[in-house]
């Protein structure tokens, strides 16, 4: 089989997956292999939140019987709304149910974070600007200090539209609006942020955590891939 | 966006899609990406397919609003249970209806060994001995004469564990029992095939056509991609 190394699972929050994919594959060493079942959202409403948190669990559970080595569940609003407080307690009971270790995208994003040594963390996300103050939220229940956000202004369906300078042009006016800021997110897995990981860390002096690469990194290391990949920011290539 | 070329649309049937996505990113030329939506399949009951129709021609108006280039249907039994006896038909309705090109991988499949010019078509698969059947009226139904079919023995879940040599060596024993086929055709988009399909068509002297190799291919070309591919059968290198 392609994935004799690890077979990393991945519950993937857009109906539609296509940045996510294209990221993984170009980050992963020969024989890991992602395993995607995509969800629901189209829009981010409630029903399409609460189906898809089924979805996942559901997908969690065939994944291991597929032979995944490690199940990720995607989507902060879907791990936050119905992970309960404590995700890592989540975590714990969802892996022995399934019996596969089970992450969500929070955690691996919190523990990335304390691994840079974050502090002050500025956000750039694709989304509407209206999503702003979540992600100040989110920055908060990741364990650290907000520092300015800015949105691409893009829509769901739209995620896969996102020009690929976009990424490296809001970093940039980011950290010149807050230069207190010592992180970069790139926040949401399914925009094309990958290719500038490298060149924000070194044109802006601040570490880069993007929420596909705090999620691969993660999941490889917890299937036991402790390959240091270059070419994606310092998480990948130091931790 | 990294789809600056070309964004394949991907309904793909098993809940969980693992090899598809895989082979795509070794053929794929920079510039070209897939935008999967995965369905419903992990027993293929009625249930199942019946439910992955819907779920695909909802993900075929999703594609299209968000920028697909073209949108391929996967599963052939989906095809050919749901999309009546007129594919043509079908997929010009279908593409009317959503505004991109729709096409199906029955489609794919048929005119990939038309091009090849296969008469005499032998098949290996990747699941269960009782599927033989079934893949020899799938030959019959694309227009071809079916010479022999060998299973791998897997079900839907375990399509990503087929070994990799299994291919191959299932390739060379369908040739020695059927010595009259041109064509050794690769069921299922789901399995590991792409790095066997030169060295089966060099070593065996015939055709090759593999369900991945056909839909990727079928895919680009309508999405106006003409780019010859090496290392992955006459297929993609020659038409």
């Amino acid at each position: 089989m392609y994935g004799h190394r690890a077979r990393i699972g991945y519950t993937c929050p857009p109906q539609i997956a296509e940045v996510f994919p294209y990221e993984f594959y170009k980050m992963a060493p020969e024989g890991v292999t992602l395993m995607i079942t995509t969800l629901a959202l189209t829009t981010r409403s409630k029903q399409e939140i609460d189906k898809s948190f089924e979805m996942s669990l559901a997908a969690a559970r065939t994944m291991a019987k597929a032979g995944a080595s490690v199940a990720v569940l995607g989507g902060n609003p879907i791990n936050l709304v119905h992970g309960g407080g404590d995700l890592r307690e989540f975590q714990e009971k969802l892996s022995k149910d399934v019996g596969i270790p089970v992450l969500t995208s929070h955690v691996a994003q919190r523990e990335a974070l304390r691994l840079l040594g974050s502090r002050k963390v500025a956000t750039v996300h694709p989304y509407e600007s209206e999503h702003n103050a979540r992600h100040d939220r989110q920055i908060r229940e990741l364990g650290c200090e907000p520092c300015g956000t800015v949105a691409c202004d893009y829509n769901f369906l739209g995620l896969g539209s996102v020009p690929k300078d976009m990424a490296l042009t809001l970093a940039r006016r980011i950290k010149a609006e807050n230069p207190a800021a010592d992180t970069v997110h790139l926040a949401s897995a399914h925009w094309a942020t990958a290719h500038a990981i490298e060149q924000i860390e070194r044109e802006l002096d601040v570490s880069v955590m993007t929420s596909q690469q705090a999620i691969f990194w993660n999941a490889i290391r917890t299937a036991g891939i402790a390959d240091r990949i270059p070419g994606y920011g310092r998480l990948l290539r130091e931790f | 966006m990294y789809g600056h070329r070309a964004r394949i649309g991907y309904t793909s049937p098993p809940l969980i899609t693992e090899v598809f996505a895989y082979e795509f990113y070794k053929m794929a030329p920079a510039g070209v990406t897939l935008m999967l939506t995965t369905l419903a399949l992990t027993t293929r009951s009625k249930e199942e397919v019946d439910k992955s129709f819907e779920m695909s021609l909802d993900a075929a108006r999703k594609m299209a609003k968000a920028g697909a280039s073209m949108v391929m249907l996967g599963g052939n039994p989906i095809s050919l249970i749901h999309g009546g006896s007129d594919l043509a038909a079908f997929e010009e309705r279908m593409s009317k209806d959503v505004g991109v090109p729709v096409t199906t991988s029955t489609t794919a499949q048929t005119k990939a060994l038309r091009l090849l010019g296969s008469r005499k078509v032998a098949t290996a698969h990747p699941y269960e001995s009782a599927h033989n059947d079934r893949m020899e009226r799938s030959i019959s139904a694309f227009g071809f004469e079916p010479v022999g079919a060998l299973a791998c023995d897997y079900n839907l879940l375990g399509l990503g564990s087929v070994p990799k040599d299994m291919a191959l060596t299932l390739a060379r024993r369908l040739k020695a029992e059927h010595p009259e086929a041109d064509t050794i055709h690769f069921g299922s988009a789901h399995w590991a095939t792409a790095h066997v399909l030169d060295q089966v068509e060099r070593e065996l002297g015939v055709s090759v056509m593999s369900s991945q190799q056909a839909i990727f291919w079928h895919a680009l070309r309508t999405a106006g991609i003409m780019d010859r591919i090496p290392g992955y059968g006459r297929l993609l290198r020659e038409f």
